[in-house]
């Protein structure tokens, strides 16, 4: 099975040296032997320093550029509208291979709802480019509750952006929190590496069908091999696992209109 | 990785899981058959197992015993809980119901009974458990987190409490939890032979066993799911895919526990 892994967080020394846990197996050779064919990677650099620095350095990382298999997330807040015509920036970053933006409105500084941001979601969901969040990160005041209404309302403002929720909390990977959402909102995917619940997968499948969960693995703060065996493992059927590995980010980046 | 394939030459004792459902814990058709499955599909022989109930109602963990004993036989051992809050009333229940169920060893859950692990609520059970030898197995978790209440399970308040009862044998359930805690908890764990780690638990991190086995020796992990709160596909890959010799991969999934419990 080939898998397409939307969740995958790197920095220079990832790219550029050998990883020091798998000692002589350098990035690309792990992709290829976890039977990654396609990734997009986001820099670390551009959650933990500046989305801004971090989107563009990724463009210079040596060993990147010319891979057909690799694409980009690029990390965007408020400023990206003001400070740059964001029509102009979207293009622009599409022909750099960026095919998700992600948010961390709480490690930002911003509300999930704000007024530029409200401008930039309707213009991804223009041209069907996708977003990627992370339901932790939407509560900005950092009294860890989960933020649902302002989830809701985001979806409900733009049924036509496909929206992506990373499940890296743990505690909000469950189906109360979910199965409303899922129900209300066709434009709402999963990235399933943090679908730890015993028999999760099976029972989003069963529930909603297969159409609907994204291939993440969270690399490198999960392993490769343990998120793809999960899907591998599953008891779904063969086409379900295919969905989940790669076809549902397929299609949806192919309908991208830019 | 082909799961089947490459567990076909080991078999497992899970030594850290649950039955039951919990009031945070938001199962979707949750049912003991489908714990029990999963299990016997993925080679486990043996489960220990604290069911949920137990850390709520203490009488009431005996009837639920009794119930999935009958059906299921000797697939569960159990693990009763001594609530440090009502530690007569655990002891008694411990004493009057061992010879009646595959009983296993003794859980501790000092976050949800809101006591620290080196509290004197504890001494009755450290007493009892060192002089009938019985394995105490305890929720541990990091320090650092946001949530105060897991200040009371932080695995290294065992240091006073293995000086005046050196004899006890504790599982540290989960390890602490925590990735940056690792290392702190295998320092701990290496300078007393009496306790080990599982790894059970929502942290999934194969590279952790080789860190184990280079700092603290061999025979010193237990394999853990914590399910039906985790999937035990993600724990049997997580091993399986360790940089470590399948002789100590054999220890983890089987022997340590085995040896362990005297099975």
């Amino acid at each position: 099975m080939e898998f397409f892994d939307i969740n995958c967080w790197i920095s220079r020394e990832i790219i550029e040296k050998n990883l020091e846990e798998e000692n002589t197996m350098d990035f690309f050779s792990l992709l290829l032997k976890n039977n990654i064919k396609r990734t997009v990677l986001t820099n670390n650099l551009s959650l933990n320093y500046d989305w801004k620095s971090g989107n563009n350095a990724i463009l210079d990382f040596k060993g990147l550029s010319g891979r057909e298999n690799i694409f980009y997330s690029f990390v965007l807040t408020p400023d990206a509208y003001h400070e740059f015509n964001f029509s102009d920036y979207l293009s622009n970053a599409y022909k750099n291979k960026a095919r998700l933006f992600r948010i961390f409105p709480k490690s930002h500084l911003f509300y999930l709802n704000d007024y530029y941001m409200r401008k930039i979601y309707a213009e991804m969901a223009g041209v069907n480019f996708p977003l990627m969040l992370d339901l932790k990160e939407l509560d900005i005041t950092g009294n860890k509750y989960f933020a649902i209404d302002d989830l809701k309302i985001l979806l409900n403002e733009n049924r036509k952006l496909p929206v992506i929720l990373e499940t890296s909390l743990k505690q909000c990977m469950f189906n109360r929190f979910y199965f409303p959402l899922l129900e209300e909102f066709e434009n709402l995917y999963l990235e399933v590496s943090g679908m730890l619940l015993m028999d999760q997968i099976e029972h989003y499948v069963g529930k909603f069908g297969s159409e609907r969960l994204i291939f993440g693995s969270n690399f490198p703060n999960t392993s490769l091999e343990v998120n793809t065996s999960r899907i591998e493992s599953a008891d779904i059927d063969k086409n379900s696992k295919e969905n989940i590995a790669g076809e549902n980010i397929s299609r949806l980046l192919e309908k991208i209109s830019l | 990785m082909d799961l089947d394939e490459k567990l076909k030459n080991f078999k497992i004792i899970d030594s850290h899981m649950h039955l039951g459902i919990g009031p945070n814990v938001l199962y979707y058709n949750y049912s003991d058959k489908r714990v029990f499955e999963l299990q016997k599909k993925y080679n486990v022989e043996v489960s220990i197992c604290s069911h949920c109930i137990s850390f709520y109602d203490l009488p009431l963990q005996i009837p639920e015993i009794m119930r999935v004993q009958e059906k299921f036989g000797t697939f569960f051992y159990w693990n009763l809980v001594y609530n440090p809050k009502k530690a007569a009333e655990s002891l008694k229940i411990i004493k009057d119901n061992r010879p009646k169920i595959n009983f296993a060893g003794i859980k501790i859950h000092p976050v949800l009974h809101e006591t620290k692990i080196d509290s004197k609520l504890y001494e009755p059970l450290w007493e009892y458990a060192s002089s009938e030898d019985i394995v105490v197995s305890s929720h541990t978790w990091s320090p650092y987190t946001d949530n105060p209440r897991q200040f009371n399970g932080n695995p290294l308040l065992f240091e006073s409490v293995l000086q005046k009862y050196p004899k006890l044998k504790i599982i540290l359930g989960h390890s602490g939890g925590k990735i940056n805690f690792y290392p702190e908890v295998i320092n701990f764990v290496s300078m007393h032979d009496n306790v080990y780690m599982d790894f059970s638990g929502d942290t999934i991190y194969p590279a952790v066993f080789k860190m184990v086995l280079e700092k603290a020796g061999k025979g010193k992990i237990l394999f853990g799911t914590d399910m039906p709160m985790m999937d035990i596909r993600y724990h049997v890959a997580s091993v399986l895919s360790a940089d470590i010799e399948d002789s100590d991969r054999e220890d983890i999934f089987y022997n340590t526990a085995a040896k362990l419990y005297k099975f």
